[in-house]
């Protein structure tokens, strides 16, 4: 149990990213910390990226522990709570398991203890990765408590305990946090509590483990640590806070709020709200970005350091050829090539919209032969045609291409 | 290329030939059916076909079987000088060489078998793909240049429309674009056609399709988008899976509770009808209980109205009883005060005794202390005297023990250090024990006799004991034991009695005993242990001695040490008599009376328990006196307290009386009271029937209100006995008044239990009860038993439906909860997500590459239709020179780009060349051959290619052969030697051949040379 005044890692403490929710903890004697993860997806793969960029991305879900494990020790947090769906399939492969097993037996704790919650896509299972008799378990350090039964109870020092319940299939209707048990009377302790599955509002919450958002105060919890969707979402009571701490590494295009982990300071007085605060440890950033001219491409490429970057990049613009072609000069450039890397870290392109502007194609082509000339306009006359439009275009540009670089 | 040699054996018709040619025109001639044509097949046989072709049975002779043979001899491009052999045949009889010389004379294979076609190939680079490559033609190969070059005799539409796309290998077609350097106009043009017929042909095969070969730019991504096809169709049949499970729920769920209505249908039902007999009874019992309300309601008015007479009555009689009581009271009041002043007398008296005898105890407990004094002083004068005694008895025991000292200083002195201890002596005993033991077991007796026969000093001991001998003569000398003789200094002689161990054993005793006791007893000085043991036992006797006289004088001096600590208790002594003198000097004189001094008489003889007995004596009695003391001063204060209320008492008393400002009735109080209490009697009357008939309506309603009126009615039957009581006893009037008291309060009780009746809540109630009974809805059917018990049943039917439709539910979770729901969905958005993206690369590179294609087709469209092309090339010296043949009656030769001669130009008009004479088309043939030879620098073989040509034509022919062998090699074959050859030409007579011109004109007789097989 933490007995600290708020210092290292408390809010008020230094400069952090991230934003505070709850009491003003400046002043405020601490009771407890606990560091709040979820949703780390452990052997996901990124079918829709290259091979390179698939390993890299898949290899960024392993790495980001090593910064949740940093935030812990730094925040000098009395727990990690690990919220589920901590592995994307019930039986991931060995590399997987291995290796968040080394990362968490390179830590030498030994009174911080460390929760693993199964969730649904990583459900308890007699041949799940969770279950005591999986080579995982014994790679495991003591210090670290997989949540493998259904009355798990942790007491996380004399004055705070934590019940958590495991998933034990991918889908359920019952709501887990109404089967934790109740607090009884005269019970003062700091009662923290920690499921998996969607809140009410969520979609297809109805077979995903349902939780209700009252929860937290009907079994008398003052914190109720529950994952699932990768994005940071609160749920009041001010007095019980529901929280979703969201992926710590974003997981597709279009998901918002994630990367980051959640560390919550429970106050020594009674009756306070726990004070929570997040902290980003992603090093991915997913951006869609269009781009409609190109001054913006130019300064895409300029502006901004895309090294931590997954971008997906639409092009929605239509140029005569040399803007096409600087264009496509710029795009190499972002991507990167056999010899080169490219500028941002994994680059999809959608180029649908990238089109070549052919109005002016025969004064383009003046400088050229007159072979050249009317191979350029034949080659207009594809481009009416609907079926060879998009060829014809792509090959005009080629054309042009090659005219300049071969005349040069 | 240029032919050297030809030589051929067995071949078709020809059974033997070899024919040297020259670098310029060779007319080769002889008849008809001579084999001029087969020399030519052969010539394409050894360039072309593969020893082992399926082909070759058409090479062979026509009467023999021996293998077909042919070798050629050519200059290749390098220069060099190569030479093709071949054996036409399968298996072992088959074989191809291929050798080079430098010099023409001596050559070197340098490749076998199927490699010799390869390297043909690609030297003559006619556009024939090498035979190990995947497509390349079986049999005899066909090209454009393979026909133009060495095409057979009356293949002239081949040689016309043999198109250059036909080709197997793009080789032909880049010799000729050297050749002809058609793209030279324009070489922009020549390098994007290039670079984008590169990028075609890294995606496409040469029949258009896309490539599947591993380089292949499809190959990735259309494996890509197999590998998430699969992946998806993979999680798509969970999907289904998983859809199927939750459509499966979402029907059993909707069974479910289309059961579960069914249900509350039914015991809706149930509970309707349940109701509708209960609302009938309901209907009646509320009815039962208006009636029952309103009764209980005039009831209660009724009570109320008496309770209130009841209450008036009540306190006026209060008030008369009150106002007797206090006259009674101040009365009263007077006579106590005058018994306190008596009392308050008396109390002073006692206390002024006590306090004489507290004194008394004072005085004679300080008589008390004084003579303790002096016992103690005595006793310490006594202690003191005790003291100073024993120190003059310390004093002789000092001089006692440093008597006792020096003796004993004395007798140590004289003690013997030499002797051993008590312990030592024990184990020398104990060794001595053990020797004698020992030496006792050997003895067995030894007897010898000496006779001397010299005179020689002889001594003897006998058992350790020197035997005296005499000086002559015979000597008998016995020992028991062991027996010594010396015979002077010429030898020992012993002798020992026992057995050997027993011998041992003694002499190891017997050493010890030397080791061991000899040097004590030296030591001592002492003869031997007897009298080693007395002296050690004197010595004992003498230490014992020392011990008692230090014994003696350390308690003699511990007694003395005693003595001089008590000094300090003298000198206490001597200060604790010196204070008790002073403390008995303060304390007299005592003033007493006689009492006090005849009660002093003999303290002077008690001792101390005694005067402590007295001590206690007088403590316990002035305990008692001062007590007696304390107990009047707490009479007397309470004495005071009872005075002062009964002064407020009587004060009050008179305000109560002022208060009640009544005033004095004619016959007093007891009159008034009186008559008030028949008044309240006659009100108690009515009070009762009112009670009685309240208690009978009550008791059917309210059993507590029933208990209370019957507690009311015990009440009032008490208040009559005492009524009748006091009646009948005045004088117990004081303790009726009592009863009468308590029954009034009663009374009270009662009054405020029905004051407590709440008579708007019970009209309240009625009028509620008259609303519920208004709302009470008339029974809408009529519920018998039957149609009850139906109803039941339906209820019970409609559970068990409604628990199987809920096993059904629970099932369906069952199976969604295996195939994964929410899990599955995100997986298939994932998967479709990537499939998208995958097919939009896919897409991509198609169109990429499809941009590619249609930039090359339109290239080389325009390339057509722009005339910038090969068929340009060629066409433009063919036309020429056809125009030069034809004396201009013909235009140009349109030549595409596939080099085929399609139209010429006639009349001003363009006219297909298929509707040419065979003539004109067979010279048009030729020149396009010539042209095209000329061009590439290589041999062409004409085999009696214009032989439906007029002589003037042939005549221009011949010289613009004649022209071309300045430039390159012509081989003709040709049954008509005239047609090439002037008659001086000719070979002489018996002569095979003739060359003129410088070698450049060479003329070959066939005849001569080739051996017709089967002839």
């Amino acid at each position: 149990m933490a007995d600290d005044e708020p210092g290292d890692g408390a809010p008020g403490g230094g400069a952090y990213e991230g934003g505070t929710t709850g009491s003003d903890l400046s002043e405020e004697p601490v009771a407890l910390k606990v560091l709040h993860t979820a949703d780390w997806h452990l052997g996901m793969r990124f079918v829709s990226f290259g091979v390179a960029d698939q390993q890299r991305l898949a290899r960024a879900r392993l790495e980001v522990i090593d910064r949740i494990l940093n935030a812990a020790e730094h925040a000098a947090v009395d727990a990690v709570l690990c919220a589920g769906d901590l592995f994307d399939v019930p039986r991931p492969e060995q590399g997987w398991w291995e290796g968040l097993a080394q990362k968490l037996a390179r830590r030498a704790w030994t009174n911080r203890p460390v929760v693993l919650l199964p969730g649904n896509h990583d459900p308890l299972t007699e041949k799940s990765v969770f279950h005591p008799s999986h080579p995982f378990r014994a790679l495991l350090p003591e210090w670290v408590h997989v949540v493998d039964r259904d009355d798990f109870e942790l007491p996380l020092g004399p004055d705070a305990v934590l019940y958590a319940r495991p998933c034990r299939r991918q889908s359920g209707q019952g709501d887990n946090a109404l089967l934790l048990p109740a607090r009884e009377a005269g019970d003062e302790r700091i009662r923290i509590g920690m499921v998996h599955g969607s809140t009410f509002e969520m979609p297809s919450f109805q077979t995903n483990f349902p939780i209700s958002t009252e929860a937290a105060v009907a079994r008398g919890l003052d914190y109720l640590a529950i994952g699932d969707t990768h994005a940071w979402k609160e749920y009041p009571p001010a007095s019980a806070p529901t929280v979703y701490p969201g992926a710590p590494e974003q997981t597709t295009f279009g998901e918002s709020e994630t990367g980051n982990v959640a560390i919550v300071y429970f106050p020594k007085r009674r009756g306070r709200r726990p004070t929570v605060r997040r902290e980003r440890v992603a090093q991915w950033t997913w951006r869609v970005e269009t781009v409609r001219d190109l001054p913006s491409l130019r300064e895409l490429r300029d502006a901004h350091d895309h090294t931590w970057t997954v971008m997906r990049l639409k092009i929605e613009m239509r140029v005569p050829p040399a803007e096409y072609d600087e264009a496509e000069r710029i795009l190499v450039e972002l991507k990167g090539d056999l010899a080169r890397p490219g500028r941002v870290g994994v680059l999809e392109v959608e180029r649908d919209g990238l089109e070549l502007d052919t109005r002016d194609i025969e004064q383009v082509f003046e400088e050229f032969p007159k072979v050249m000339q009317a191979t350029a306009r034949k080659l207009k006359e594809l481009e009416a045609r609907p079926e060879t439009a998009e060829a014809a275009r792509r090959a005009l540009f080629h054309l042009y291409r090659l005219s300049r670089g071969a005349s040069a | 290329m240029k032919l050297r040699r030809v030589e051929v054996g067995h071949f078709g018709c020809v059974r033997a030939g070899a024919v040297d040619l020259g670098p310029g025109l060779n007319v080769l001639y002889g008849p008809n059916d001579l084999g001029k044509s087969t020399l030519a097949r052969a010539l394409r046989a050894a360039l072309l076909v593969q020893h082992s072709s399926t082909v070759i049975q058409d090479f062979v002779e026509w009467d023999s079987d021996e293998t077909p043979t042919v070798r050629v001899t050519f200059e290749g491009p390098d220069q060099r000088v190569w030479r093709v052999e071949k054996r036409f045949g399968a298996g072992a009889r088959g074989a191809s060489l291929l050798s080079v010389s430098n010099d023409g004379l001596t050559f070197s294979v340098t490749q076998r078998g199927r490699e010799v076609d390869d390297e043909l190939r690609t030297m003559l680079r006619w556009g024939i793909l090498a035979p190990a490559t995947k497509g390349a033609p079986k049999g005899l190969p066909t090209s454009f240049l393979a026909t133009v070059l060495l095409g057979e005799q009356t293949d002239v539409a081949g040689v016309l429309g043999q198109a250059l796309s036909a080709d197997t290998d793009e080789s032909g077609r880049a010799w000729l674009t050297e050749a002809l350097a058609a793209y030279a106009q324009d070489p922009l043009f020549k390098r994007v056609l290039a670079e984008a017929q590169g990028k075609v042909d890294e995606a496409y095969t040469g029949t258009g399709k896309k490539k599947k070969t591993k380089t292949s730019p499809f190959r990735e991504v259309t494996e890509e988008v197999k590998r998430v096809q699969e992946h998806l169709a993979h999680i798509a049949a969970q999907v289904h899976t998983s859809e199927t499970a939750a459509r499966e729920l979402e029907v059993r769920g909707a069974e479910r509770e289309r059961r579960q209505a069914a249900l509350e249908e039914a015991r809706e039902r149930f509970e309707l009808l349940t109701e509708a007999r209960a609302r009938r009874e309901a209907r009646a019992a509320v009815a039962g209980e208006l009636e029952a309300a309103r009764a209980s309601l005039r009831d209660k008015e009724r009570a109320l109205e008496l309770a209130a007479q009841v209450t008036e009555v009540q306190g006026r009689l209060e008030r008369a009883r009150r106002a007797r009581a206090l006259d009674l009271q101040v009365a009263a009041t007077g006579e106590a005060h005058a018994e306190l002043v008596a009392r308050r007398a008396a109390l002073g008296a006692r206390e002024a005794a006590a306090a004489a005898a507290i004194e008394v105890a004072d005085r004679r407990r300080a008589r008390l202390e004084v003579a303790a004094l002096q016992v103690r002083r005595d006793r310490a004068v006594e202690a003191l005297a005790e003291l100073d005694g024993a120190q003059a008895e310390a004093d002789a025991d000092r001089e006692r023990a440093a008597a006792h000292r020096a003796e004993a200083a004395a007798l140590e002195g004289e003690l013997d250090e030499t002797l051993p201890d008590e312990a030592t002596l024990v184990a020398l005993r104990g060794l001595r024990h053990e020797l004698d033991v020992a030496e006792a077991a050997l003895g067995g007796g030894l007897a010898v006799r000496i006779e001397r026969l010299r005179a020689v000093a002889l001594a003897a001991t006998a058992d350790g004991h020197e035997v005296a001998l005499a000086d002559d003569g015979t000597v008998d000398v016995e020992a028991e034991r062991a027996l010594v003789i010396r015979v002077g200094d010429a030898a020992t002689l012993t002798v020992r009695a026992g057995e050997r161990e027993a011998r041992a054993v003694a002499e190891r005793l017997q050493a010890r005993w030397r080791a061991e006791a000899e040097p004590v007893l030296s030591r001592a000085g002492a003869a031997g242990l007897e009298a080693l043991s007395a002296r050690v036992a004197e010595r004992g006797a003498r230490r014992r001695a020392i011990e008692e006289a230090r014994r003696a004088a350390a308690g003699l001096e511990e007694r003395a040490a005693l003595q001089a600590r008590s000094s300090a208790r003298r000198d206490a002594l001597r200060g604790e008599i010196a204070a008790l003198e002073r403390e008995l000097e303060a304390a007299h004189p005592l003033k007493g009376d006689a009492a006090d001094a005849a009660a002093e008489r003999g303290l002077a003889e008690l001792d101390g328990e005694a005067i402590e007995a007295r001590r206690a004596e007088h403590a316990r009695a002035r305990e008692v006196a001062t007590a007696a003391r304390e107990e009047v001063r707490e009479a007397q204060r309470r004495l005071d307290a009872e005075a002062a209320v009964l002064e407020e008492r009587g004060g009050a008393l008179r305000a109560s009386l002022a208060e009640l400002g009544a005033p004095r009735r004619e016959g007093g109080w007891e009159a008034e009271e009186r008559r008030l209490e028949v008044a309240l009697a006659e009100a108690r009357g009515e009070h009762e029937r009112v009670v009685a008939e309240r208690a009978r309506l009550r008791a059917e309603k309210d059993a507590a209100v029933g208990d209370a009126e019957a507690k009311l009615a015990e009440a009032r039957a008490a208040v009559e006995a005492l009524e009748a009581e006091r009646v009948a006893i005045t004088e117990a009037v004081e303790a009726c008044r009592a009863d009468v008291d308590r029954l009034a309060g009663e009374v009270t009780a009662r009054r405020e239990s029905v004051a407590a009746l709440d008579l708007q809540g019970a009209r309240a109630q009625v009028t509620q009860i008259e609303a519920r009974l208004e709302a009470l809805p008339a029974p809408d059917a009529e519920a018998d038993d039957e149609v009850l018990a139906a109803a039941e049943h339906a209820v019970e039917h409609g559970e068990q439906q409604h628990r199987l439709a809920l096993e059904e539910v629970r099932r369906a979770e069952g199976a969604l909860h295996t195939v994964g729901g929410q899990v599955i969905h995100e997986h298939e958005a994932r998967a479709k997500e990537a499939l998208e993206l995958v097919e939009r690369k896919e897409r991509e590179v198609e169109v990429e590459y499809e941009a590619w294609r249609l930039l090359v087709e339109t290239l080389r469209e325009t390339e057509k239709t722009e005339g910038a092309h090969l068929g340009a090339a060629l066409g433009a010296p063919v036309s020429e020179r056809f125009r030069a043949l034809t004396g201009d009656r013909y235009g140009d030769l349109d030549v595409d780009p596939e080099l085929r001669a399609t139209r010429l130009h006639a009349g001003g008009a363009p006219r297909d060349v298929g509707l040419l004479s065979l003539g004109t088309r067979e010279q048009l043939a030729t020149l396009l051959r010539l042209t095209v030879a000329e061009h590439l620098g290589s041999a062409l073989v004409l085999d009696d290619h214009l032989t439906q040509t007029d002589p003037a034509r042939s005549a221009w022919f011949r010289e613009v052969l004649r022209a071309h062998a300045q430039k390159g090699q012509i081989v003709v074959l040709t049954c008509r030697p005239r047609d090439y050859l002037a008659e001086g030409e000719l070979p002489p007579a018996g002569e095979s051949h003739a060359t003129r011109a410088a070698g450049l004109l060479r003329a070959v007789d066939l005849t001569t040379i080739i051996e017709r097989g089967g002839s």
